[in-house]
């Protein structure tokens, strides 16, 4: 290493930024998540101090928010994957073919950490529907599972790219 | 497939024969029960007060729930999360005898649990009392405190790393003796005796150094400690006896549950009745009913009351009528109710589409979540459970119905290749080292994402052009036909003008600009001024982006499927990485059930509500007319038994 250019092309290795793309995905995601169901747990055991037997019921609704964290999981799964860290020899990467992959990862890094938050709102509000009528939750279940239709979108975007990459 | 036609139900009766009539509208279960009035009754009728009889059953049912639950501990053989509910012949167990008999078993659980909670309270203050007075039994004073002329003891606890003696020392000369009678591991029993001058001092300063007083009580008249002692534990033997007595005989009552429970469902559907009954006007000899009864039970009913000589009659409802809507469809199609009832039932006298839904549910179903392994499961699960619970119509319905979309899952993960994923293809590449076999019949829809995209909107498409012919029959069939060929017809000929176009140009652009025309020419057709009229028929053209807005909202096909696919094969992929080894086969084994399990139930779950969603925003919007009232008769009510 000569020149503070060379520490930059290190950095940004191909490899490299393929692997930041997959730590975005996972993590930003995964905040999305955590944060989700956070909300919709914080309610769910202010209800099941009243009730506990809704367990069940508040369960389902605290998971729904949890899938924006496995969506960035896969995502950063199949990035490490196709880049050969998981066994096999590590695929050499161009800088333009890491971004690439970094440029892949961002619908679902950045849709999941926001639609993660805001379903868990949805959910949130879901459990005084549960506790007030529990025969109708499933319609509290809907309408939570409904925002996650553009976390699936972003999944799909951020798939097709790293699933076409031609290695 | 229809909203199964209604009549109103009016009979005058006498109010002494009113009971038994509700008696039979319970057996045939064909009757809604409506109030007599809105808010005060008729002039010259009262309301009939019902509210002794309902809080009377209402306490009944209460008792016998609680005395079932006490019961339930007692048990011989726990009931299996399966076991289906018993059938039972609700007219030869309803009987005068048989009720009092239960009620009896009833009162005397209660009674036994409200002793058996009095006891174990008594038996647990009795253990700590005796647990107090142990470290006590050698010493013939009384507790905690007493006297002679010129002393005065206490006796206490203290750490037992304190020397009471020192203490006293310390704390200068009193003529006081603190004396350690044993020591504990925590505690030690320390006796305090003292001149009755010196006694507040000494006393302090032992408290200073940790000394309470112990919470045992005895006095010379029970033979202090030791004779306490002996008298609690009497009094403990006796209750444990008791106890025991309690527990054999919640035993012996526990084998009659089952009349119990059958009793339980005979009070219920006495509430069910109760509630009807409150619905009455009545005057001082005469009753007024009013409910509504399905056309098709009308003669059986009508056949029945011609037995009580009673004036009745059948209308046909008006429109301010609120009608409780039934929807009646064939043995297919009717497993798919539950899916409407969710969104909303639809108004009486409009249209049930759930016959042409059940299609495009069951393929949509399919295609979000194509795979063989997972459809297996949920069919095997939700057809296992009708067969071993017996559940009642409305989950039974409901299970069906995944059933069946489990079947087409099978069909689907056959055409695009989906078995727990892609399974074999894993296996066969990474442990075998062999060419991964071609899993899909038709295509595989991770390489061919844009065909299965066109073939989601297809559906789409198909889906919605149904929902405009459903609208198209509903105005044609209330006489609106000018609105069903203009509004509608023109969209139908566009959308399958745009359709033709695939196959022939000519043909297709003809149909396109047909409809173009036709929909410029009619849609301003409400506004008076010709300069309005131009406007709104042009304006009219910009739905299109609403329908092209209805219809990418088919893609969520592709991205549920996908989605489920690519999860499953990470899991495989993850599965597959520590090779063909013992440890490697043991690991894919538990990355395989989890991970499969996991992405089962979150793909599951969304299948099911984005397949609900198509129906209720894409397919719905276009035609229905939701807010109908559920029929709900009268009928026997029951919890734990299906009474026949």
């Amino acid at each position: 290493m000569k020149t503070f250019g060379d520490l930059l092309n290190m950095i940004f290795s191909g490899q490299n930024l393929a692997l930041l793309g997959a730590a975005l995905a996972a993590a930003l995601a995964g905040i999305g998540s955590a944060k989700g169901v956070g909300i919709v747990g914080e309610a769910s055991s202010a209800m099941l101090q009243e009730d506990p037997t809704k367990f069940g019921k508040a369960l389902l609704l605290q998971a729904l928010p949890g899938t924006q964290g496995i969506y960035g999981l896969v995502t950063a799964f199949l990035i490490i994957n196709k880049i050969g860290l998981l066994g096999g020899a590590p695929v050499q990467l161009s800088t333009a073919q890491g971004a690439f992959f970094l440029m892949a990862s961002l619908p679902i890094a950045i849709v999941g950490l926001v639609s993660g938050i805001a379903q868990g709102r949805v959910a949130a509000t879901g459990i005084s529907l549960v506790s007030k009528r529990p025969a109708e939750s499933i319609k509290a279940v809907t309408s939570a599972a409904l925002v996650e239709t553009y976390a699936i979108f972003a999944l799909l975007i951020s798939l097709l790219p790293i699933l076409m990459f031609k290695v | 497939m229809a909203v199964t036609k209604m009549k109103r139900f009016r009979v005058l009766t006498l109010r002494d024969d009113s009971d038994s009539l509700f008696r039979l509208m319970q057996d045939l279960g064909c009757v809604d029960i409506e109030k007599e009035y809105a808010e005060s009754p008729p002039d010259g009728a009262e309301a009939l007060d019902m509210t002794s009889e309902d809080s009377e059953v209402k306490t009944r049912i209460a008792e016998t729930g609680s005395a079932l639950d006490f019961l339930a501990g007692y048990a011989a053989s726990s009931k299996g999360l399966f076991s289906p509910p018993r059938e039972v012949d609700r007219h030869s167990a309803d009987n005068g005898r048989y009720r009092d008999e239960a009620y009896g078993y009833v009162k005397r659980a209660v009674e036994i649990k409200n002793e058996k909670t009095r006891l174990t309270s008594e038996t647990q203050s009795l253990r700590n009392e005796l647990a107090a007075l142990k470290p006590w039994v050698n010493l013939d004073v009384p507790l905690p405190e007493s006297s002679t002329v010129t002393t005065r003891s206490v006796a206490g606890l203290m750490a037992a790393k304190t020397d009471p003696e020192t203490v006293l020392q310390s704390s200068g000369t009193f003529a006081a003796v603190a004396e350690t009678l044993s020591v504990g591991k925590t505690h030690r029993y320390v006796l305090l005796t003292a001149h009755r001058d010196d006694y507040d001092e000494a006393l302090s300063a032992l408290t200073r150094a940790g000394f309470a007083p112990t919470p045992a009580k005895a006095d010379e008249k029970s033979g202090f400690a030791k004779g306490r002692t002996a008298i609690l534990l009497q009094k403990l033997r006796a209750d444990e006896e008791k106890l025991r007595e309690i527990d054999r005989e919640a035993k012996a009552l526990s084998e009659q549950a089952d009349k119990i429970e059958v009793y339980h469902d005979l009070l219920t559907t006495d509430e069910a009745r109760i509630n009807a009954t409150s619905k009455m006007a009545v005057t001082s000899k005469v009753g007024m009913i009013t409910g509504w009864v399905p056309e098709a039970a009308v003669p059986s009913l009508s056949e029945k009351l011609d037995g009580y000589g009673d004036a009745y009659e059948f209308t046909d409802p008006t429109e301010e009528d609120d009608v409780p809507v039934l929807l009646k469809n064939n043995k297919f199609a009717k497993n798919f109710e539950p899916v409407v009832e969710l969104y909303s039932l639809p108004k009486y006298g409009t249209f049930d589409p759930t016959f042409i839904m059940s299609f495009f549910y069951i393929v949509i179903f399919g295609m979000m979540l194509a795979d063989v392994g997972y459809g297996l499961l949920i069919s095997i699960g939700c057809f296992l459970g009708i067969g071993l619970m017996k559940p009642k119509k409305s989950m039974k319905n409901m299970l069906t119905m995944f059933g069946l979309c489990g079947i087409s899952c099978i069909v689907m993960g056959v055409l695009f290749g989906g078995y727990f994923g892609d399974v074999p293809a894993v296996l066969a590449e990474k442990w075998f080292r062999v060419k991964p076999p071609r899993l899909a019949l038709w295509f595989d829809p991770l390489t061919n994402f844009t065909t299965f995209l066109i073939l989601s909107l297809a559906i789409g498409a198909l889906h919605l052009v149904c929902g405009l012919c459903i609208k198209f029959y509903v105005l044609w069939k209330r006489g609106k036909k000018f609105d069903a060929v203009f509004d509608v017809g023109s969209w139908i000929i566009l959308f399958l003008g745009a359709a033709v176009f695939l196959l022939s140009r000519t043909a297709g652009l003809v149909m396109v600009i047909a409809g173009l025309v036709m929909l410029v020419a009619t849609q301003g057709r409400h506004n008076k001024n010709i300069f309005m009229k131009i406007v709104g028929g042009v304006g009219s053209l910009y739905s299109i982006i609403g329908y092209l807005s209805d219809l990418l909202s088919y893609s969520r096909i592709l991205a549920l499927g996908l989605a489920s696919m690519v999860i499953a094969s990470v899991f495989n992929i993850l599965g597959t990485l520590p090779g063909p080894s013992v440890i490697g086969v043991i690991f894919f084994i538990v990355i395989f059930l989890i991970g499969h399990l996991l992405n089962m139930a979150i793909n599951m779950l969304g299948t099911f509500v984005h397949t609900s969603r198509l129906q209720y925003i894409e397919f719905f919007g276009k035609f229905y007319e939701d807010g109908g009232r559920p029929f709900e008769p009268l009928t026997a009510e029951s919890k734990y038994v299906n009474f026949k």
